[in-house]
């Protein structure tokens, strides 16, 4: 084989500190995320998403319904931070769930199986900086899911407000969504990509977070139609992500569980997840 | 000093796998030498920072390792053992990645990445994603990616294995030229000794947590005295005997003898001797030692020449 030579050139430049790699691990994770069909197209659909929320509300907007009693104002009646509150469960179980499964759940895993580990640290760089690098792809893009069309919708719903203290009434939504936003995509980002650390197995670790993410809800359902109990509900991600958001909203709250509740549940189960994600990645074998 | 460890060691429960490793390695090219559990393996993840030790010290490129690994990792190039790649990043970004998480900024890193594939022979295939590379595509995209940051320090964990002979001919050129065009120190562990033989001016040699031999690689293989490589027209088994009852130590290897001479006898003794049991010698010389020979026997007696 030829040996090309370039002119091989020693690097006499300064080198950025290993704390930079925080970032340099999360662009590329994000650039990594990215790639697949599955999670692209999720990406194009939710952009529909945040022009086709807005439609719909400013087509209830102004719609009037004419029955035998007359003809009623739909406006008037419309809620708009019921509107706001009820796009993130649709965002949640169309969008956000499919980045998870595409982007988080398989992510560790695929590392470990091609011992990708022996890149990663054999460089300057952390156990806790390869964690932030695997979960913020999957937590920027399910936030970006969740906010952008809420923040959309909010934004039309203060252009069309009947007045200014309607339209600062419905600007100050902006504040729960962004908080619920930003609870969605920790508390998904963290417990798939923990998931992802349980086996070497892509198939199985999806399998898992799949499992993880629709049987406690499943269950939850019957037992909340059988029993009026809600409290399976803070088993279920989805069911405590649900309790938490009608909190941060101050809607009602269905059941006999609270926001406060919910809360501790899901700060539990991140913190949870980060420790056997940081324990599992502390037993991995570099160099065998 | 590129390497400089005192009274090292690491204990897994009961085992010792690092037994009091006393070590300085100058520079140059290193091989690094043992036995399968002589530790190597953990000799390379201490060296790298990746392991605690329980006792001792290291430094690396005058670095402690205990006080600050991460400054340690960033000059060195580590190439690792089997398929250790990212297989859906190209050859490209896979090189420009490692070079950033080494600390050189994007656009260095990409110009770097360009040139360390063009000089691993990948120039062509650079924007291919690794995972449709061949094993030896793989090796050099994994040396590549350890070029990327240019370390002062490579360290190659079995470079050559799972390559054909094409293959391992190249990747032991390109490790030949690699001190001299990168300037950079190299260890290299490996259980192929012929690599050994042609790549590295060093070596040194582990069993059992301990050094055997750290020195001249000329010196461990050097030809011992008064031993010789002897062939005969047939049956050499009565020529065998009669050298063993005139003192010497015979050890046969298919047809050939490898005679060790008594003290204060020579080759003399064995053109005596052949003609009392009726044998034609067809050949007589001091026996060449390799690499191979001397590790083995190194391994397997526990002592070695001493280092000069």
């Amino acid at each position: 084989m030829p040996i090309h030579d370039l002119g091989y050139k020693p690097y006499a430049g300064t080198r950025r500190p290993p704390s930079a790699n925080l970032w340099t691990l999360a662009r590329q994770g994000l650039r990594r995320a990215i790639a697949p069909f599955i999670v692209k197209a999720s990406l194009i659909a939710a952009g529909f998403a945040v022009v086709i929320y807005p439609i719909v509300f400013l087509v209830a907007s102004f719609a009037k319904v004419t029955t035998s009693r007359g003809t009623r104002d739909l406006g008037a009646a419309l809620s708009p931070e019921g509107f706001v509150r009820g796009i993130f469960d649709w965002q949640l179980w169309l969008f956000v769930f499919v980045i998870t499964i595409a982007a988080g759940a398989g992510a560790v895993a695929d590392d470990v199986r091609h011992r990708a580990f022996q890149f990663y640290f054999a460089k300057p760089v952390t156990r806790e900086q390869y964690m932030f690098g695997r979960i913020y792809p999957v937590a920027f893009l399910s936030f970006l899911l969740t906010f952008g069309p809420a923040l959309a919708l909010i934004a039309l719903a203060v252009f069309v407000a009947p007045d200014k203290a309607e339209a600062s009434t419905r600007a100050g939504l902006i504040f729960p969504s962004l908080m619920f936003s930003l609870a969605i995509s920790c508390v998904m980002a963290v417990v798939s990509v923990a998931v992802s650390s349980l086996s070497r197995s892509k198939g199985l670790t999806m399998s898992m977070w799949v499992a993880i993410f629709f049987l406690p809800h499943m269950v939850a359902v019957v037992v909340r139609l059988v029993t009026k109990s809600s409290w399976l509900y803070l088993v279920s991600l989805p069911g405590s992500l649900g309790i938490l958001g009608d909190a941060i909203f101050k809607r009602a709250i269905e059941g006999n569980v609270g926001g406060w509740h919910a809360l501790a549940t899901l700060l539990a189960v991140m913190v949870g997840s980060l420790l056997v994600l940081r324990k599992k990645l502390l037993d991995v074998e570099i160099i065998g | 000093m590129i390497v400089e460890i005192d009274g090292l060691e690491k204990r897994y429960g009961a085992l010792r796998a690092l037994a009091g490793v006393t070590l300085a390695i100058e520079g140059g090219t290193v091989g690094l030498l043992g036995p399968n559990g002589a530790g190597k393996s953990t000799l390379l993840k201490v060296m790298l920072g990746l392991l605690p030790f329980d006792a001792g010290s290291m430094r690396v490129l005058g670095v402690d390792v205990a006080a600050a690994p991460l400054s340690v990792r960033s000059r060195v190039g580590y190439m690792p053992e089997g398929d250790a790649v990212i297989p859906d990043l190209s050859a490209l970004d896979f090189a420009t990645f490692a070079a950033e998480l080494c600390g050189l900024p994007a656009a260095e890193a990409k110009s770097r990445a360009h040139m360390v594939l063009e000089y691993v022979g990948l120039g062509e295939a650079r924007y291919r994603k690794l995972g449709s590379y061949s094993t030896g595509m793989r090796q050099r995209a994994k040396l590549a990616q350890a070029l990327a940051g240019d370390p002062r320090l490579i360290l190659l964990d079995e470079p050559t294995s799972g390559l054909d002979p094409q293959g391992r001919d190249e990747m032991v050129e390109l490790i030949q030229d690699l001190p001299k065009r990168t300037g950079a120190h190299l260890i290299l562990s490996t259980h192929i000794l012929p690599d050994v033989e042609k790549t590295c001016s060093q070596v040194v040699v582990l069993r059992e947590g301990s050094v055997l031999y750290s020195g001249a690689l000329e010196l461990l293989i050097a030809s011992e005295k008064n031993v010789y490589e002897v062939r005969v027209k047939g049956d050499p088994a009565p020529l065998a005997r009669a050298l063993e009852e005139a003192g010497c130590t015979v050890a046969r290897e298919g047809s050939t003898l490898h005679v060790r001479a008594p003290e204060g006898a020579d080759a003399d003794l064995v053109f005596r001797t052949a003609p009392r049991v009726g044998a034609q010698i067809r050949h007589l010389a001091p026996l060449a030692n390799t690499l191979e020979r001397a590790f083995l026997k190194a391994v397997r007696d526990g002592e070695a020449p001493k280092a000069a």
